[in-house]
């Protein structure tokens, strides 16, 4: 892992294109503002993660999947 | 039947068999003889690739015309078992700008228990149709943590059944179960920036749909939806991507037990 330091109002540039820049430090927080092309997705750390962790999940429990489990999610969602 | 002509993948359940084809001139693409490959995507339903050894940059999808009813809904239970690779097989015909998936009765490739084959043209057959069980996604970005997973076929066993399943073409790998999040939590409000709904649907005004996936568990309760990051589509198109949606406080693991009245 690359490791910079910076100041309030420093900055690093990814590929040209994406400026990241430090705007405030306070105690533990830091805020940063990200200037990027709009096709750029930038997303906090741990939504990403949480996200990817269920993808993955998912598609390892549905092959387990029995189908009375699969009936059973069907009738909740159909409230019946 | 010939075992040795068949190979089960223990990843994702698909099944590959060997076939000798003796082709016959048909209108098309469709036709060639050679060897080829047929791999039986799914035990869920009747699709398969078929890859001739001599094209095989050039794959051609296929289903069991006998599966499907004249509206394009599974004319039987939808379990298919796809023991071997006998049995009729037509050509799915996905749309590039379109989100419909169509059958060609009339092309079929017949192959026998031994993995021999031909292709035979139905005049019997009716003109192609939609298949409305499918849809035709293409996600540009992929999953989330499965950048590869990008073209699928979405299955609904009906118009009336809650929980589709999404099958990933190209490469193949296991399934996955969605659901209309909205279907879940009726007050579902997903944001998307104007960025994100240009690259999905062109403009600001047009149709937009939405799935969430589910993470099975065997107690439903505790199943869960991930509305944090929906799929989002034009259901025009079928093109789209996973947003996950900064700010909402949605969760990427909402229980199912969770829904109204269930607790």
């Amino acid at each position: 892992m690359l490791v910079l330091t910076r100041r309030i109002d420093e900055g690093i540039v990814i590929q040209e294109n994406i400026i990241v820049t430090v705007l405030n430090v306070e105690g533990d927080k830091v805020k940063l503002g990200i200037a990027a092309p709009q096709e750029v997705r930038i997303l906090r750390k741990e939504l990403f993660e949480a996200v990817q962790v269920q993808n993955l999940a998912a598609s390892k429990q549905f092959m387990a999947a029995k189908d009375d489990t699969l009936q059973r999610i069907r009738s909740m969602l159909s409230g019946s | 039947m010939n075992q040795e002509a068949h190979v089960q993948d223990a990843d994702t359940g698909s099944r590959e068999f060997n076939l000798q084809i003796e082709g016959f001139e048909l209108p098309g693409e469709y036709g060639a003889s050679g060897k080829a490959v047929l791999r039986v995507i799914t035990e869920l339903v009747p699709i398969a690739e078929l890859i001739m050894e001599e094209t095989p940059e050039r794959s051609i999808l296929l289903t069991d015309p006998g599966f499907w009813d004249s509206n394009g809904w599974p004319s039987t239970d939808g379990v298919n078992e796809a023991e071997t690779a006998a049995g009729c097989w037509s050509p799915l015909d996905v749309g590039l700008d379109s989100a419909t998936v169509r059958i060609n009765p009339a092309a079929v490739l017949e192959a026998g228990p031994d993995g021999e084959a031909v292709w035979r043209e139905d005049s019997s057959a009716k003109d192609p149709f939609e298949i409305h069980s499918f849809k035709y996604l293409k996600l540009s970005e992929g999953l989330l943590g499965l950048q590869d997973w990008r073209q699928f076929l979405l299955f609904f066993q009906s118009p009336e059944e809650p929980v589709g399943v999404l099958i990933p073409l190209a490469p193949y790998s296991v399934s996955l179960a969605i659901v209309d999040p909205f279907q879940v939590l009726p007050e579902y409000e997903p944001i998307l920036g104007e960025a994100e709904l240009l690259e999905i649907v062109g403009k600001a005004d047009a149709p937009i749909s939405y799935l969430a996936i589910l993470n099975i568990q065997d107690d439903p309760f505790e199943v869960f939806v991930n509305l944090l990051g929906p799929l989002v589509y034009d259901p025009r198109t079928g093109r789209g991507k996973q947003v996950v949606l900064s700010n909402s406080g949605y969760s990427a693991s909402y229980r199912l037990g969770q829904m109204a009245g269930m607790e």
